[in-house]
């Protein structure tokens, strides 16, 4: 076509002429239509935008903004109340004279990687295993269904806590058993999505045509499922920081000095009536965090599949 | 019924064993046998002092030996004994485990009692305000740490107004059948354990709802002209309440889990508690001993709520 032709004209450099640009159909496309009108989601969006953000610059900003490290201590002023006179202490401090503030930045830091790396494992285990499972069938599936309902059967926290305590993990360590342990739902969704999408009828066209199972599943299966693994992400990333946090709170999680929301809120409990405002900003930012997430997946949601919205 | 319940059953028999060998295997992979984590530490011991050891626990045998003595104590309730207090760990649940139940017990009511009504409500009335607000609370409650709600309570309605005790069961010195101490103690740690369950319920219950009022029968009751109060409690409610017994198994779960992190938070003296403390002072026979029973617990429970699924609804096909 013309529009793709590129310009050049003697003695100037070469003008890529721009493609007329046409609202672009498809699942994206429509998502993101509908995403554009959806207030929350983008506000909810936004937050965490910013969190990440504040959360990669944490080192940049207690350098040059607080001028507090987060392991720096200061005996003598600890349980200062949060005061705007010394950035640092905005949030106050805590029984050591540590700033709160860059203590919840480095956190923040912890939390959301712990959580976006135990997903990113959740859902490879999960879309593997389910989108094998729900096209193979068979003694495949059973086996994977079997797994699945021996897991579930054994309630998180304490599987986590025997977990725990023989390994004693650090933030890697957590990131591996949280990935490996909590994959079910995850696959039990991709297993549900592709059992249906399984007899479709362009999946029997590709067979037809003589297409190989794995490249049903890898070109024809998981385009499908993949939209709303995005939405999977958000509401388990969500869940992650929950549970990471209940298990730094009990000490078995991310141990202290590594600050993490949970182990922060598990010394703002010794002294509650010196420092309560070391209760309100590691669980508002935990709280924060999560409702963000499942916001997000909850839009996306409403936004991939236009005929989930209409019940709500 | 009673074929489909013995299914059901010998269904469980593998998952019985998947989850005990699951903690035969985590409980072997970990670093360290079971005799350097009783005696804490080699240090100082001659190697016959260890191999003797080794032999009289049994653990000079092959593994697969191994997983099968260790389970046939199991099955004969013997779940060893705790490396701290060398009491037999089956002795100490059994100890705790009531004030664990009347807490979880209480707390699934109260989720019912109050979740359920929350969602009606919120359908029967779709939009308006009462919706909105409970949909938010709804959400919330999905989102907030459970345990930083139970340190706000004690923030707030116990440190600063002190309404309520900080925590554990009863005041020190109080007679033990003071039941106002009692219950005002009880307030906390149910309200907590119950918040996020209220906010699922109520979820639930309102997409249940709002689902079987669109059906067409639901139209036809309004057809002929009855008051909606009649279709929504006399019609609709019977069906949208049926999905509510599959929620249970999940709460079930979730309130074993939640209790373990709610009674550190108020001091409970329950299986939770004791769980945590055996954690941190690595006395494992005893959180694997509640690892095993309270996935049997769940596993049980999981087969009720089918049982139970399969007697309220009728048009459930047995296969």
């Amino acid at each position: 076509m013309v529009a793709s032709q590129s310009l050049s004209l003697p003695g100037r450099p070469a003008v890529e002429a721009t493609p007329a640009r046409r609202p672009s159909a498809g699942i994206w496309g429509n998502a993101l239509a509908s995403l554009r009108r959806d207030r929350v989601t983008i506000v909810a969006a936004s937050i965490l935008a910013i969190l990440f953000v504040l959360a990669a610059a944490a080192d940049l900003l207690a350098t040059y903004l607080f001028h507090y490290g987060f392991t720096r201590q200061d005996l003598l002023n600890g349980y200062q109340t949060p005061t705007l006179a010394d950035p640092a202490f905005w949030l106050g401090s805590d029984d050591l004279g540590r700033s709160e503030i860059v203590r919840l930045l480095y956190g923040a830091r912890v939390s959301l990687s712990v959580g976006l790396g135990a997903a990113i494992i959740n859902l490879s285990i999960g879309l593997v295993l389910g989108l094998t499972a729900g096209f193979q069938r068979g003694w495949f599936d059973d086996l994977v269904q079997f797994v699945i309902s021996t897991l579930n059967s054994i309630p998180a926290i304490p599987l986590l806590l025997i977990v725990s305590v023989l390994f004693q993990p650090g933030p890697v360590t957590l990131v591996i058993i949280l990935g490996a342990l909590l994959w079910p739902s995850a696959s039990l969704f991709v297993r549900g999505q592709t059992l249906s999408l399984r007899e479709r009828e362009f999946v029997a066209a590709g067979r037809v045509a003589g297409a190989s199972s794995v490249r049903i599943i890898v070109r024809h299966i998981l385009p499908n499922v993949l939209p709303l693994i995005f939405v999977l992400t958000a509401i388990d990333v969500g869940t992650l920081i929950l549970i990471e946090s209940a298990l730094s709170y009990l000490g078995l999680g991310i141990s202290p000095p590594t600050p993490s929301w949970g182990n922060m809120l598990t010394r703002a409990q010794q002294d509650l009536s010196r420092g309560p405002w070391l209760v309100y900003a590691p669980g508002a930012a935990i709280f924060l965090t999560v409702l963000c997430l499942y916001l997000v997946g909850d839009g996306l949601r409403d936004a991939l599949d236009p005929r989930l919205n209409r019940t709500e | 019924m009673g074929r489909f319940v013995v299914r059901r059953l010998v269904q469980a028999i593998p998952t019985f064993f998947g989850i005990t060998l699951l903690s035969f295997i985590i409980l072997r992979l970990a670093p360290g046998d079971p005799v350097t984590l009783m005696v804490g530490g080699t240090q100082g011991m001659r190697a016959e002092d260890l191999a003797a050891m080794r032999s009289a626990y049994g653990l000079d045998q092959p593994l697969p030996i191994q997983y099968l003595s260790w389970l046939a104590h199991l099955l004969s309730g013997d779940f060893g004994r705790s490396f701290l207090y060398k009491r037999p760990v089956i002795e100490m649940i059994q100890a705790s485990l009531p004030n664990t139940l009347l807490l979880a017990g209480l707390a699934l009511t109260l989720t019912v009692v109050v979740g359920v009504p929350l969602g009606i409500i919120a359908a029967r009335f779709r939009g308006s305000w009462l919706d909105q607000v409970i949909r938010v609370v709804g959400v919330m409650g999905h989102a907030i740490p459970a345990f930083w709600f139970g340190l706000l309570f004690i923030l707030i309605l116990s440190v600063q107004f002190r309404l309520f005790p900080v925590g554990g069961m009863l005041t020190i010195g109080k007679d033990a059948f003071d039941i106002p101490d009692r219950l005002a103690h009880l307030v906390g740690p149910v309200l907590t354990l119950s918040f996020a369950g209220i906010a699922n319920y109520s979820r639930y219950m309102r997409a249940e709802t709002l689902e079987v009022l669109g059906q067409d029968y639901v139209r036809t009751a309004r057809a002929k002209g009855l008051q909606e109060n009649i279709v929504l409690f006399v019609h609709a409610l019977r069906n949208a309440l049926l999905p509510l017994v599959t929620a249970l198994g999940t709460q079930i779960a979730f309130l074993i889990s939640g209790a373990i992190v709610i009674e550190q938070v108020f001091a409970w003296p329950g299986m939770g508690r004791m769980t945590y403390d055996a954690a941190r002072s690595k006395d494992y026979p005893i959180v694997m001993g509640v690892v095993v029973i309270s996935s049997l617990v769940l596993m049980l429970s999981y087969i009720a709520r089918d049982v139970a699924y399969g007697l309220v609804d009728p048009r459930i096909k047995r296969t």
